[in-house]
């Protein structure tokens, strides 16, 4: 009689288990864990209304500091001093006039240079950091609001005036009236604020691969070689 | 009584015939708790496969199993030049995705609604692209897909090119980027002089994504 008590709870419990387990497939489970899963292939054409979502850009990237001091016209340490106007680094190739179907949201900063390792130049020096891209199909007239949002949109790394950074740097392309200097790949700025550790700022997620946590006087001493070598 | 007498008889029928059937049945429900156990933890992402970031906030529409075919045309500043090096590059990127075991197949077609448009842009400042869909809910509906065309100029960058018209077109099946270690077109590429076709890990990316 005890053992009947004992197999009729088993079964029971059997039974509650194998409700339990085919409740839980794994394709309920892990839509929940991936984030590849979260937005999964949609499995039918939605009549929803369209929306010009987001883009995603994509750059041209360093796997070394011999990339980068090859890749700059100038190394710069500095910081910046005064945030400036918004251009459209997006141009036409013929006349540089602004491409009238793309903006390129490109911030324009004055930069104070304390040091030039690589070049020569003045103590302030205007920068252009790409911080968003609007589209003329994504109904948008480019106005404040329009740069604000693409800005929000945008996955690039904003730079405080009280941040020191070591900069590789090339002439912007497109804008021959002026002395913009600009990224020429990823990642193009290192935070030396902290003495401990130089850190590569960069919307690119691999560059803190890439470039492995150093002091910032030897990761310095690391680019100043590097351009003694190419020199 | 009629029950008791029942219970009885089960119980001597049971013990005569299986002895250990109690046993059986207390070790099938440790088997059946492991499994139910196993399916409650949270696996991590990266067991479970690729990961992905950037993620696009709609996907195409596409049933599992079957393949999924995407127009695409060019844009603008493509459009009336049929032996542009960006256009000879985005068809051969074109090929090499088409190459792969993806679901999807890409094709040429001259209507003005077509899934994806294939473009260039110029500008400076280390970009080397951009792709944007479109959504119509969860459902992507169109992609524009751009190469920055003031890099990777001339006959000797061919193959960077080619890497840089592939990554923007893998965006193009509507996925985002790769965060791996893995040598990837979609993520961590060291040479794109070297690698500018499809990795077997953007291949798994999309797989994952569109079964």
């Amino acid at each position: 009689m005890k053992k009947i008590n004992l197999t009729s709870f088993s079964l029971f419990l059997l039974l509650l288990l194998l409700t339990v387990l085919v409740n839980c497939t794994p394709s309920t489970l892990s839509g929940v864990e991936s984030p590849v899963e979260n937005i999964p292939a949609a499995t039918s054409d939605a009549s929803a209304e369209e929306v010009v979502a987001p883009p995603v850009a994509s750059y041209i990237t360093a796997n070394s500091i011999e990339d980068l001091t090859d890749a700059a016209e100038l190394v710069v340490i500095g910081q910046v001093e005064i945030t400036d106007e918004v251009v459209n680094m997006a141009r036409n190739p013929d006349d540089f006039s602004a491409d009238p179907n793309v903006f390129v949201v490109g911030q324009v900063y004055q930069l104070h240079v304390d040091q030039y390792l690589k070049g020569n130049g003045p103590e302030t020096i205007m920068l252009v950091q790409q911080e968003g891209i609007i589209t003329s199909n994504s109904n948008m007239s480019v106005e404040d609001q329009s740069i604000e949002r693409a800005k929000e949109q945008s996955e690039y790394v904003p730079m405080p005036s009280e941040n020191k950074y070591i900069m590789f740097l090339e002439p912007l392309w497109g804008f021959p009236d002026k002395s913009y200097y600009a990224a020429p790949m990823q990642p193009w700025r290192f935070n030396i604020s902290d003495a401990e550790t130089a850190k590569p700022e960069s919307p690119w997620h691999y560059a803190d691969n890439v470039f492995l946590p150093q002091s910032s006087a030897n990761f310095i001493e690391q680019v100043v070689q590097q351009i003694n070598r190419s020199n | 009584m009629k029950s008791r007498l029942m219970k009885k008889v089960i119980s001597v029928v049971l013990k005569k015939h299986y002895p250990h059937l109690h046993l059986v049945l207390f070790l099938l429900t440790l088997i059946i708790a492991s499994l139910v156990v196993f399916q409650l933890i949270p696996t991590p992402v990266s067991a479970q496969g690729v990961n992905e970031y950037d993620i696009p906030p709609c996907r195409w529409s596409k049933s599992p199993g079957q393949i999924k075919y995407l127009s695409y045309n060019w844009g603008p500043n493509l459009a009336p030049y049929p032996n542009a090096l960006w256009r000879i590059a985005f068809q051969s990127s074109v090929s090499d995705w088409n190459n792969t075991s993806t679901p999807f197949w890409l094709y040429e077609t001259s209507s003005s609604s077509p899934k994806l448009d294939l473009d260039i842009y110029w500008q400076g400042g280390g970009s080397a692209g951009f792709a944007q869909p479109t959504c119509s809910g969860s459902t992507t509906t169109h992609y524009a897909v751009r190469g920055n065309a003031v890099y990777y100029t001339g006959s000797s960058n061919y193959n960077r090119r080619r890497s840089v018209t592939g990554h923007e077109l893998g965006h193009g099946h509507s996925v985002g980027h790769i965060d791996s270690t893995q040598i990837a077109l979609l993520g961590y590429n060291p040479d794109p002089n070297v690698y500018y076709t499809p990795q077997s890990i953007d291949v798994q990316l999309i797989q994952q994504v569109y079964p």
